[in-house]
């Protein structure tokens, strides 16, 4: 968590311009609207849409890059290799759960930073 | 100069949505305006957006769709394209097809739009004081404005202007120097349907003849010593506006010919090179010479003459103007007062008399320097005879011209040869056959005169 810290919100931080205000709005509509795009890449996966997967995954990378660790940054780049390749080695099932596991890590400490805007100052 | 600049941002990513809105919004002169689809954007183009920036991947629509909608409705709307991924093919097919850049959503995207914004808020500004000096220029060349006059001479000059400027008719103007054609050259290009591209002026008789064609034409480099660069020439300055071609009548024969060709193929060839490009060009020509007499002796080729005849206007001498004389001293009175923030001044009625009755060898542009020399010197709010001040370089021929009494051609001619030989009284009682004192006398007499004494 602690390197997600330094690098995510650091990112965010400057973007914000050190504007806590605006960091916590971003931090809260990243948490409403990235679950849809998580939901939309899972459903792919199961229903073997693979061009769902793929834009979905490309759509949320942008913010992933910004709010998030550079690790989820990268998963998100495979799953979109993943889809646009065809998924030939079946890997997109495993990074997809790896995906779900890192996305709740990072809106649990995002959450907690909403619960705390303190310790975003 | 423009402080609003409006940005339409399409992006249906909400959260890179709001980011870029707050980053182009900590401009307060920035309005931001957002759309989650490409449809809406183009309903509300009609806004004229200084800036669209587009996310690539715009859900279902297909971005290259909607850029070509964009610049069909207004081609000169930048697009700038925001990508989730840097992808050099598409970001220079992107380019090619006339998006004005192509970025990634990064960390570094704030200081890229705030750039493209800087640049482009300076184009907008240059382009706001270009079309308002475009209408200054243009007022400057209005017929009914600028270029006074109320004889017949001149009414007919009005006449031919009003059609040339109709079709793209070759121009030839004909008249003494300082009777204004360039500015009958400037008036036709500036009321004509070129308006908008460059009036392109070249004097053939101020630039070296071995100079003419790279000047003309344009040349490669290396093409002859001194040529480190290539260079375009005058007729593809002039492509899609006019190019004035002064004193025509002294340009060698062997050019006469490559512009012939020019003119004839509608392409120049540079000087050294071998690739011919088209031009699209008007072309006015001047002379002051008689191209009749010209092409009489074989200095002019009978083959160009006709070429650029075309819609042949002749410039009154000022001296075969009349009351013009009065009405251009008045415009350039107006004018010279305006120019330099001076109290309203008008003319004495012996002071008009006195500008009617000169011959003027230098025309409307020796008038002009009469005139604002004249504000120059009165002291008051009329302009006074002895304010007048007819130049002393004139002809002696041009002294006789003028109809006045024997007594002011005595101090004419006096003054005609003080000022031939540098005020050596010695040597013009000599010229002249009188005795000093009598030179000394005329001068104090004439001083006197000057001021009303």
């Amino acid at each position: 968590m602690k390197h997600m810290e330094n690098k995510g919100l650091t990112v965010l931080r400057k973007l914000c311009n050190n504007d806590v205000n605006f960091m916590l709005e971003m931090i809260n509509i990243f948490l409403q609207s990235t679950p849809k795009s998580i939901l939309k890449i899972k459903t792919g996966i199961r229903d073997a849409d693979l061009e769902q997967v793929g834009n979905y995954a490309h759509k949320l990378k942008s913010s992933i890059q910004i709010i998030g660790d550079p690790s989820l940054h990268s998963l998100l780049i495979s799953i979109e290799n993943l889809a646009k390749e065809g998924d030939p080695n079946k890997q997109l099932l495993k990074a997809g759960m790896e995906l779900e596991n890192k996305v709740e890590v990072l809106y649990t400490y995002l959450r907690d930073k909403l619960e705390n805007p303190d310790s975003l100052v | 100069m423009a402080n609003n600049f409006t940005v339409f941002i399409v992006e249906d990513d909400e959260w890179y949505l709001r980011m870029l809105e707050y980053h182009i919004r900590m401009n307060p002169d920035n309005i931001v305006e957002a759309y989650v689809n490409g449809k809406d954007l183009l309903k509300n183009l009609y806004r004229k957006p200084d800036l669209i920036t587009l996310d690539y991947s715009l859900g279902d629509e297909n971005a290259n769709e909607l850029i070509k909608k964009v610049k069909n409705y207004d081609p000169d709307i930048p697009i700038v394209i925001i990508s989730g991924q840097e992808d050099v093919s598409t970001a220079v097919d992107l380019l090619r097809e006339g998006v004005y850049d192509y970025i990634v959503k990064d960390e570094d995207t704030k200081d890229r739009i705030w750039n493209i914004i800087k640049h482009l808020k300076q184009n907008v500004n240059l382009k706001e004081e270009l079309n308002q000096l475009r209408q200054e220029v243009a007022h400057k060349y209005d017929f009914s404005s600028t270029m006074v006059g109320e004889s017949p001479a001149m009414q007919k000059v009005f006449t031919l202007m009003e059609k040339a400027v109709k079709t793209n008719i070759t121009v030839s103007i004909t008249g003494d120097t300082g009777t204004g054609k360039e500015m009958v050259a400037k008036g036709i290009h500036y009321h004509s349907k070129r308006s908008n591209g460059p009036f392109v002026a070249v004097n053939m008789a101020a630039i070296p003849s071995d100079l003419i064609e790279s000047e003309l034409f344009g040349h490669e480099k290396g093409s002859f010593t001194g040529a480190n660069i290539q260079r375009i020439g005058k007729f593809e300055e002039a492509n899609k506006g006019t190019v004035f071609l002064d004193e025509i009548g002294d340009l060698d024969l062997n050019l006469q010919s490559k512009l012939l060709r020019v003119l004839q193929e509608k392409e120049v060839t540079k000087v050294g090179g071998n690739k011919n490009v088209a031009i699209d060009v008007r072309v006015i020509v001047a002379t002051h010479k008689d191209l009749v007499e010209e092409v009489e002796h074989g200095r002019f080729r009978e083959d160009l003459f006709y070429r650029l005849l075309g819609l042949p206007i002749k410039l009154p001498a000022l001296n075969k103007r009349g009351n013009d004389i009065i009405l251009l001293a008045k415009f350039f009175i107006k004018e010279f007062i305006k120019e330099n923030e001076l109290e309203e001044m008008t003319f004495a009625p012996e002071t008009a008399s006195k500008l009617l009755a000169y011959s003027y060898p230098g025309n409307v542009r020796e008038l002009k320097a009469i005139i604002e020399l004249a504000a120059v010197m009165s002291d008051g709010k009329i302009i006074e005879p002895h304010d007048i001040i007819f130049s002393p370089k004139k002809p002696m021929a041009n002294l006789m011209l003028e109809e006045k009494a024997l007594r002011r051609h005595t101090f004419d001619i006096l003054s005609y040869y003080l000022e031939k030989y540098d005020n050596n009284i010695l040597k013009v009682a000599k010229v002249l056959d009188i005795g000093k004192s009598t030179i000394y006398r005329m001068l104090k007499e004439m001083e006197d005169e000057a001021y009303g004494k």
